[in-house]
């Protein structure tokens, strides 16, 4: 199985993990928006979420219908072990990389 | 859960619902919902609105689509489940046996008069396609324009093909085709026979047609004068096993010629089906034109080859040039020559230049039109049976559509079973089509006359096209019943013994019933109308008397007088005349003329017939005013000073006084006008009633008949009915022959040839008769069909009614007046289209029959007759049932 987390994987990743509990479409869509300030489409936040769960990085259950929702129930995705173990390496590695990199002064 | 709606857009919602997988339905739809309400409240109801189907929209991706790949079962159950199918499918066609075969034998039917017609039109669209460098070759055609009017030719000057070969330098070759028409060819030690296709040709025309040369030098058998090459089959027919190069035959009793080369045969697509090619050597005493006279084409018509890449438009101008050098320059005659180029590949498709070429008639493209709408009109019958047999079938399987979803197939899988079952059909079908076509293609070309390659079929452009033609009609045919059964409610169907509601598909064939039998009808009113139309040509009176006269061609007009008094000797031998030609069938002069000038704008065509003073007794010509010729009256012409006008004494017809403008047949006596023939300002001495000069195509134009014993070459020999023709004929043949020993002796019935100047028309006639006949079959077919599925739907009806006490015959009526109905209607639809389009038919003629409103009532009558044959046949073997077996069982 493909274990690469691309950036954008990466950037959707963080927004479950900052969202924690409450973590479906429309949550992980807001918090995507305030945090990185750009837009972003709801089916391309479902499609990374699919692929991320697919990968291992996230696992899901159905649950908490609600009226707004005309009484379908949504995907919560929660982070995997695997996952936060990927995304903190990843995390590890840019610092040390940024470390290495001389500050330059423009 | 769910209370009042939300005010989506229910479009892009049911959209969602249709294509989003299963699975992932239910959350996408909760988020958009969700999303939507939060839009709503930030954004208004209008905006939230277009998100949300734009965010629709935008889910439609390969994510979400892929899991409906991922559903599907795995190979082997679908493996399984088509054998199941096909075991399904063969089962069920060989029960009902009447079903099947219903469909077969109408779509098989329908797919090879297609299959037939397209290689009709196919074999026409082909002609001299077949030369590499078709694409490059133009045939220049002569035109003659006076004031407005266009006279085209296929032959051209004398001199043209040397001029245009020295000065246009965009034409890389020049090639020379002179048509012979049939010439005596005596091979030592063979008796004489007269040998048709013999093409005169130069060296330029062998190499730029694709002439297949097998023996001999290309470059060099048609280089030297009485050379000739030979096709395959006449060297065979000439010389037999024996080797034929080197070889000699004598040519029109005197010339002797070398045979220098062998051919293949020719395809039989090429308009110039020579079978031998003799070179062409102007020079030569067989020829003797003239061959400085750009005034005038003699029969050899001129090819020439362009250099890649010109067009030949480009070369009209420099042409034009070329004619205005040599004989555009007379100021006083209105009259200028040009040349146009055709190419190749439109020879055969331009019946208007002269009739296409000398031996093969070209034929009009309306006819291929024509003939392509027959055929997709018999498609298109026999796809209504198709799906109306299909639809009607429908509801007696509403039951296995019931179980077979109860126990969880779903509509896809249904409508490929279907599918399947319409695809099996129409594969038997067009086997058999292809079959039919095959072994009817022999009977097409005997009844055109034409030589399609049956084994064409079998190459791969049309095998290719007729399968992909199959598989498009195969699914437009067959989706819509395969549709319709799937659709049918499991619990409905199985719960209920009645049948499911019928309303859509039954509105549908009602619909189709009607399209065919306003097609059916049509087509039999243009067949009506067309055979009136063609015994109209063959019967119509065309002002002189036709029967029993027979022509001979005389060899040598000095040996008239002796041979016209021999056979008049004969007992059942009433009178000779000779002329240029007989009424009606061509070969009559045209030239111009007008009261006082021959450049003057108003000039008008004249025909001339030379004829002797016996003509108007042999073809009973009326006589309005004056007198008929007698053989004196052009004699003195010839001794006329020089200063003075020949004074011809002439005969005319009406049409001619009318042209000139005088009030009366008596009016026109004695009057002079000139004409374009030799200077002549001929007096009108007599005044003829008119009749037809040409075929009933054209017009009777201004005549003159004058004698003038130089042309006179035809004999006309009036018979006298009864026995003992057979000798007389024999007679008339003997003293020909012992007038020209060195000739073959030919003689026709007159009536006879003026019916060939309706070929065409009659060998594309009988071709449609035989169309329009399967067209009204197939139509039958499936109202029989329908017909029948109608009687066994309503059988306990029918039952129960006998009970009751109601008579055969309403018990008919009542099963087929439905469709009596749908055949009146269609009938109504019919009258208009055919009336319309027999009417531009006729335009085509001069003389055509009107159509009459009769031929619409008998024909509309032949129609509901022939339905309710159809029809009652099952109506009454319906109704005759006895009830207790149509009602014992429930």
């Amino acid at each position: 199985m493909n274990d690469r987390l691309g950036n954008l994987e990466e950037m959707v990743l963080m927004m479950v993990i900052l969202v924690n509990n409450e973590a479906y479409g429309i949550t992980v869509r807001e918090a995507y928006v305030k945090q990185y300030k750009q837009e972003i489409s709801l089916s391309a936040i479902h499609t990374v979420l699919r692929r991320l769960e697919q990968k291992g990085f996230l696992q899901s259950e159905l649950g908490g219908a609600s009226t707004e929702r005309g009484g379908r129930r949504k995907r919560l995705y929660q982070i995997t072990p695997y996952g936060y173990k990927k995304v903190s390496q990843n995390q590890e590695e840019r610092s040390r990389i940024w470390a290495l990199i001389p500050k330059l002064d423009f | 859960m769910e209370n009042q709606p939300l005010p989506i857009p229910k479009w892009a919602n049911r959209f969602l619902e249709w294509y989003c997988p299963p699975e992932l339905l239910e959350e996408v739809q909760g988020d958009l919902y969700e999303n939507f309400q939060l839009n709503e409240q930030e954004l208004g109801l209008r905006k939230a609105r277009r998100r949300f189907a734009i965010e629709v929209l935008r889910f439609c991706n390969y994510s979400t689509l892929k899991g409906h790949l991922q559903n599907r079962r795995p190979i082997q159950i679908q493996v399984d489940m088509i054998l199941h199918n096909l075991r399904f499918i063969f089962r069920r066609l060989a029960k009902q046996k009447l079903h099947t075969s219903l469909h077969i034998v109408g779509l098989s039917m329908g797919l090879s008069v297609c299959l037939l017609i397209g290689l009709f039109i196919n074999n026409e669209l082909s002609f001299d396609q077949y030369h590499k460098k078709a694409a490059q070759i133009y045939r220049v055609n002569q035109v003659w324009e006076d004031n407005s009017e266009k006279l085209v030719e296929y032959g051209t000057p004398a001199p043209v093909p040397a001029a245009l070969a020295e000065e246009i330098p965009e034409i890389e070759s020049v090639g020379i085709a002179y048509p012979q028409s049939e010439k005596i060819i005596e091979v030592p030690g063979k008796e004489r026979f007269k040998q048709e296709h013999i093409l005169m040709a130069n060296t330029g025309l062998l190499q730029m047609f694709d002439f297949k040369v097998i023996k001999g030098n290309k470059d060099q058998a048609l280089e030297a004068p009485l050379q000739a090459i030979l096709s395959q089959s006449t060297a065979e027919k000439f010389f037999g096993e024996a080797e034929p190069m080197g070889k000699t035959f004598l040519y029109k009793n005197e010339h002797t010629i070398t045979v220098t080369g062998i051919m293949e045969d020719q395809p039989q697509n090429t308009h110039l089906p020579a079978k031998i090619l003799l070179s062409y050597f102007p020079q030569e005493r067989f020829i003797a034109q003239n061959q400085d006279n750009w005034g005038m084409t003699f029969g050899a018509s001129t090819y020439v080859l362009l250099k890649e890449g010109v067009q030949a438009e480009s070369l009209h101008p420099s042409i034009r040039n070329l004619y205005d050098v040599h004989i555009n320059n007379d100021a006083e005659d209105p009259e200028i020559g040009y040349a146009e180029l055709q190419a190749l590949g439109q020879i055969h498709l331009e019946p208007s230049i002269a009739g296409g070429s000398r031996w093969v008639q070209a034929i009009n493209p309306v006819w291929l039109w024509f003939f392509g709408g027959i055929g997709l009109l018999v498609l298109i019958l026999a796809c209504i049976n198709f799906i109306n047999l299909s639809t009607a079938q429908a509801l007696t399987r509403a039951k296995e559509v019931g179980v077979r979803k109860a126990i969880g197939a779903d509509r896809g899988q249904l409508i490929n079973q279907f599918l399947g079952e319409a695809f099996l059909l129409i594969g038997v079908s067009s086997i058999a089509a292809i079959l039919i076509a095959y072994l009817s293609v022999p009977l097409v070309n005997n009844l055109l006359e034409k030589g399609i390659d049956a084994n064409y079929i079998f190459t791969a452009v049309p095998m290719l096209s007729f399968t992909l033609f199959i598989l498009a009609v195969g699914f437009l045919t067959g989706i819509y019943p395969a549709w319709l059964t799937a659709r049918f409610q499991p619990a409905l169907v199985i719960k209920s013994s009645a049948s499911p509601s019928d309303k859509p598909s039954n509105f549908l064939r009602k619909a189709l019933v009607v399209t065919q039998f306003t097609i059916s009808g049509a087509l039999l009113v243009a067949l009506l109308i067309m055979s009136q139309q063609m015994n109209y040509f063959y019967h119509k009176n065309l002002g002189f008397d036709k029967e029993n006269v027979i022509t001979v061609r005389m060899p040598d007009n000095n040996k008239n007088e002796v041979f016209s008094t021999n056979i008049q000797q004969l007992p059942q031998v009433e009178a000779v005349s000779f002329a240029i030609t007989a009424p009606a069938s061509g070969g009559n002069w045209t030239t111009v003329m007008h009261p006082t000038s021959l450049i003057d704008p108003g000039r008008k065509e004249v025909r001339i017939i030379w004829a002797d003073e016996m003509y108007d007794d042999i073809y009973g010509l009326k006589l309005l005013a004056g007198r008929f010729t007698v053989n004196q009256d052009t004699n003195y012409v010839t001794d006329v000073a020089e200063s003075e006008t020949p004074r011809p004494q002439i005969v005319v017809n009406e049409r001619l006084i009318q042209e000139l403008g005088y009030a009366s047949p008596e009016e026109a006596l004695g009057k002079r006008f000139l004409i374009g023939y030799n200077n002549w300002k001929p007096e009108i001495v007599g005044v003829i009633a008119d009749f037809n000069i040409s075929s009933l195509r054209e017009a009777i134009e201004p005549l003159i008949i004058t004698p003038f014993s130089r042309y006179q070459n035809q004999a006309s020999i009036k018979l006298a009915a009864g026995e003992g023709l057979a000798s007389t004929l024999k007679s008339i043949k003997g003293s020909w022959e012992e007038n020209f020993p060195k000739h073959i002796y030919e003689f026709n019935f007159l009536d006879k040839t003026l019916e060939r100047l309706y070929e065409t028309e009659s060998r594309l006639y009988s071709l449609f008769k035989v169309f329009a006949i399967l067209a009204i079959l197939i139509s039958c077919l499936g109202l029989w069909g329908l017909a029948t599925f109608a009687a066994v739907q309503r059988t306990k009806e029918i039952g129960i009614r006998k009970v009751l006490g109601a008579s055969l015959s309403q018990l008919i009526l009542l099963l087929s007046k439905d469709f009596l109905l749908l055949v009146l209607i269609a009938l109504f639809l019919a009258v208009p289209i055919a009336w319309y389009g027999m009417n531009k038919w006729l335009q085509n003629f001069a003389y055509s029959v009107d159509i009459q409103w009769w031929i619409f009532a008998i024909s509309g009558i032949a129609v509901i007759l022939i339905a309710f044959l159809t029809v009652s046949f099952q109506s009454v073997k319906a109704a005759l049932t006895n009830p207790v077996k149509s009602l014992r069982s429930e």
